[in-house]
Formats: structure tokens, sequence, C-alpha cells
């Protein structure tokens, strides 16, 4: 019996060799596969995150143009995203002008909610009732004799519906017009007294300046202030208009002075009032108590508010505080 | 009278066999050492993706008021469920509540959002109910707790507990109060060079351990920006 024929185990011990490299190769593939489908797996939900929040800002951009200030309270709107491939959002009413803009994506095969944003809108519904009567004060007014203040609504500029309402609302015994002044309304005069007013709807008379389209500072002409469309404009401080004609809604917390034939049309909410030389129509609110000045003309305009009502700044949403990303998972 | 082999033959074949042992040796070594070290790379892998999306997702929508960064902590509110308030009786409240589990009133606090003003409230006595005023999405529950009267319909709140995580012996760490700290990953991480730094983002640091030293890897650096601290929300 030669040595060719006796056994041994040395091709045993090659193939034991050979199965651990195959163990060892398949191993290190099945790592690298989880490790590559892992990746994948996190690309996918990244992506789709971002989508998700990209239709929430697509949805914050086109707040004004859908109309969703008007939405009620409890309704909720869903919209697939028109610049954002695959993202969608649902906007819910909350109520008290909170809205909850929920933003998502497919993950997974299934439509997940991965960003949420809770914003603030200004009901209109809370400003109307500031603006009932052609002035409405807090402290004493004085009305020069060449003046004119007409609450009756007459001879509006758009078609609208009119209730007559008062020239003037002020405290009792506050306010004093010379001779040759006119003042008109339902009634005339009527006498109120007023809480302080620090917020509307809520929010603080300073914030108004984050739903601005324009902020305006010390003195400039009125048609500076959106002269083609209503907008809402914010002066932080006392403001004089100089002269020519704007409108809109007009926010002043300091001292709103009208002076050289300058024109306003639309609401105007300002802590003091002194018009020198100029007209408003619409609805002017006077916040603080300081003695309010009147040569000139304020004319009662349902329609003039309206439109300032409607103004952009107005219906856009907004935020207070460092928070408005909410977590969403 | 059978024949033997010669003594050169003998030695031919001990050298072969010795050899061929020493060579098998060597690769076995060498596929122990690989498959460990495949084995460590692949853990380690997975730990660093769990360290860098468990942190990414509960850093994402904080507040500068939400966290606290230590050198190899980050105490935090970490966000459960959003509860919308839908209906409210007498003291209790009904919130549609959306989240990754049910409430757990040894843990968990409501944060009420209202315009400038963020409310904190217990949980107090949830109880999962149904109820007409609050239909929703199927994903949701309802539920009602005990408020004292101190929400309202259309509150919009959000539910947290308090945690951190830890990087402490090697492993990324959770802790809720007093208890003790749960790993999350695997113990992989070098402690010394692994950890949080503060900053606008603060970062996250992490480096895999390795089993020799000649192999350390690169030090993994992540910031954890939120998206209520970037300027373009």
């Amino acid at each position: 019996m030669g040595p060719t024929a006796r056994p041994g185990s040395a091709l045993l011990i090659v193939l034991l060799g050979l199965l651990l490299i195959e163990a060892m190769v398949l191993g290190s593939l099945a790592i690298a596969t989880n490790g590559a489908s892992a990746a994948r797996i996190a690309e996918q939900r990244l992506h789709a995150r971002l989508t998700a929040e990209s239709a929430v800002r697509e949805a914050l951009a086109d707040w004004t143009a859908r109309g969703w200030a008007d939405l009620d309270a409890g309704a909720t709107d869903r919209q697939t995203g028109t610049r954002v491939e695959g993202g969608f959002t649902e906007i819910e009413a909350l109520g008290s002008g909170r809205f909850l803009i929920r933003g998502g994506a497919p993950a997974a095969r299934v439509d997940r909610i991965l960003a949420q944003v809770l914003v603030h809108t200004m009901p209109r519904d809370s400003l109307r009732p500031l603006f009932d009567a052609a002035l409405h004060v807090s402290g004493t007014v004085e009305v020069s004799g060449t003046s004119s203040i007409d609450g009756s609504g007459t001879d509006v500029l758009a078609d609208c519906d009119v209730t007559p309402m008062p020239g003037i609302v002020a405290p009792p015994l506050s306010a004093t017009l010379d001779a040759g002044a006119v003042l008109q309304g339902a009634p005339p005069l009527r006498e109120a007294i007023d809480e302080p007013v620090f917020a509307l709807a809520g929010v603080p008379l300073e914030d108004l300046h984050v739903l601005a389209d324009l902020i305006a500072s010390e003195t400039l002409p009125a048609d500076a202030l959106c002269p083609e469309q209503s907008c809402l404009a914010f002066a932080p401080g006392d403001l004089t208009l100089s002269g020519g004609a704007g409108q809109g809604m007009l926010v002043v917390l300091g001292r709103l002075r009208l002076v050289g034939d300058a024109a306003f049309s639309g609401a105007v909410l300002a802590r003091g009032l002194d018009v020198a030389n100029g007209h408003i129509r619409g609805a002017v609110r006077v916040l603080g108590t300081d003695s309010t000045r009147i040569d000139g003309t304020l004319r009662f305009d349902p329609c003039a508010v309206e439109a300032a009502l409607a103004a952009g700044g107005l219906g856009r949403p907004f935020r207070r505080g460092a928070r408005l990303w909410l977590p969403a998972r | 009278m059978r024949r033997g082999y010669s003594l050169v033959e003998l030695i031919a074949g001990l050298a072969a066999g010795s050899l061929l042992t020493a060579m098998l040796a060597a690769t076995l070594l060498v596929q122990t050492r690989m498959a460990a070290s495949i084995a460590r790379s692949a853990e380690s892998g997975e730990a660093t993706a769990v360290a860098l999306a468990v942190l990414g997702a509960e850093t994402r929508e904080t507040v500068a008021d939400d966290l606290s960064f230590g050198d190899d902590s980050v105490a935090l509110r970490a966000f459960r469920a959003t509860a919308i308030v839908c209906d409210t009786a007498d003291t209790h409240a009904f919130l549609r509540w959306t989240g990754s589990r049910l409430p757990d009133p040894t843990k968990d606090s409501l944060l009420v959002l209202r315009y400038g003003l963020e409310l904190a409230l217990p949980v107090a006595a949830p109880v999962t109910v149904t109820h007409d005023a609050c239909a929703g999405p199927p994903a949701e529950r309802i539920i009602r707790i005990e408020a004292g009267g101190a929400l309202r319909t259309g509150d919009v709140a959000l539910v947290f507990e308090r945690g951190s995580y830890h990087l402490a012996d090697r492993a990324l760490r959770w802790r809720v109060g007093n208890a003790g700290r749960q790993p999350l990953t695997a113990e992989v991480f070098d402690d010394a060079a692994s950890g949080f730094t503060t900053g606008d983002p603060a970062a996250l640091y992490l480096r895999p351990r390795t089993l020799h030293p000649r192999d350390a890897s690169p030090v993994i650096v992540t910031p954890l920006p939120s998206l209520n601290h970037r300027r373009d929300r």
C-alpha cells in the first residue's frame, strides 16, 4: 500500500479553511449590505423631512393667496405641494386666529407628518369694533372752527354696506368744538369711557411691526404709505405725514401729525393725533389719553376701513417667541 | 517485509506539513482578526448612526430653553407627543393626542403654547376616551386629563419628558429623572474623545474605539442645529 493510497487530512483542512474564508466574505457582504440599506433609509427619511419642511414653508409663503386666514375654527385644509414634489400640508384652524400648519411627505410608503409650525394671525373681526366712529378718542379732543368730522358714512368711495356711526366717541365732557366746526353722525357725539387699549386680539401693539408691510418713521409724505394698494404701515414712534395721499392700515405707537394738506384713506390707530392740516377718510382710533387736536376733515368710510383691514400684512401669519417649528414624530 | 520511508522523505514530509500548518494558522489568525475588526467596525458604525439620529432628532426643533449642554451630556425636554385641546368640561380637558406613546403622568408634562406665553402643566389623571367633539385623524387618540380649568379649546400643547443624554462609559445613554442611565448604543465610543461643544450651533463629536491604536478612527463632528435657531426660520 503506497503513500498515495493512505487517508490524509490536508484536503479536509483546506476545505475548512475555504469554508472559513467564505463565511468571512459572506459576513462582510452582509454587513456592507446592511450598512448600505441603513444609509438608504436614512437618506429617504432626511429627504422626506426636508420635503415636509419645504411644504410648510410653501404654505407660509402662499398664505394670503390661499385665503387660509378665513378657515373656520376646527376646519382643516389639505394641500399637496405645488412646488415641492411629494410634499403636502394640512392647515388646521384652531380658533382665535391660531393655525397649525403640518407638513408631510411619503416615508416608507406612508404619508407622515414630519414638520409642524404654530402661527397666529390677526382676526379681522376683532379689529372692526375698534373703528366705530369717524374719530374715537380716550382723552380730550379739540376741534377747530374750520374742521369737519362726519360719521354718517355718506359719500363713500366704493360700494359697501354703510351703517352710520358717531362723528366722535369721547369720554364725557372731553370734546371741545370751536364755533364753525361741523360735526355729523349718528349721533354726532357719543360719550363713552374706554379701557386703555394695549393689544389687538391679544397681540401687543408693539408686536405689530412683525406684520407690517412698511415701517414708517419721523416725517414723510403720505403717498409714501402704500400709494397703490392697501397695506399695513407701522410707526414705532411719532410720525408726521407732510403731504400727499396714502392708504391702508396705519398703526402709530407715538403721536400722528398730519400737515401740508396730507390725506389718508383707511384705518388709523395712534397713541396721539394732531391734524394740523389734513384729511382722513375711514376711521381713527386714538388709544392714548393725550389731547387730540383736529384742524381738517375726518370722514367715516366703512369701505376704506374694510379695504384697510384686508391689507396684506394683517392677514400674514406670524409667531411670537422663539418657538416656531414644533417637533412632529 | 514492508518497505519503509527514508529519513529524507520523512523530513521533507514533516517540513511540508509544518509549512502548511503554519500557513493555515496564519490565515486563521488573520481571518479572526479581520472578523473582529469588521464586527467592531459594524458595531461602531451602527452606534454612531444611532447617536447621530437620536440626538439630531431630539434637538432639531428645540429652543434655547429646552437644552443644557455639558461636556459629556445634554439635558433636555424630550418631545413625546402633540396635544390639541378639542373640548373642555368642568376642570377636564379633552386632548387630541398624537405621539409615540400614550401619556405617562409620572414622566410627562404639557407645555401649552399661547401667544407670547408657554404654560407648563402636569398631565394629570389621563384617561383614553371617546368624545364626539374631538373627531380627528385615525392616528390620534382622545385623552381626557384633569387640567384645573387651565386649558382652552384650541390650545396647542407639546408633551415633554425631562431627561438627559450622556456619552459615558463608552456608550450613548438616556436618563430620566433619578433613574439609571440606560445605554442606547453599544459600548464603542472613546470617552475622552467624545462629547458635546456648546456654541451656535452646538456640536456632537464622537470617536469610536478601535482594537488597535494604529487603527484610530477620526473624530466625527456633527453640528446640532435647531430649526428655531436659524435666521431663515
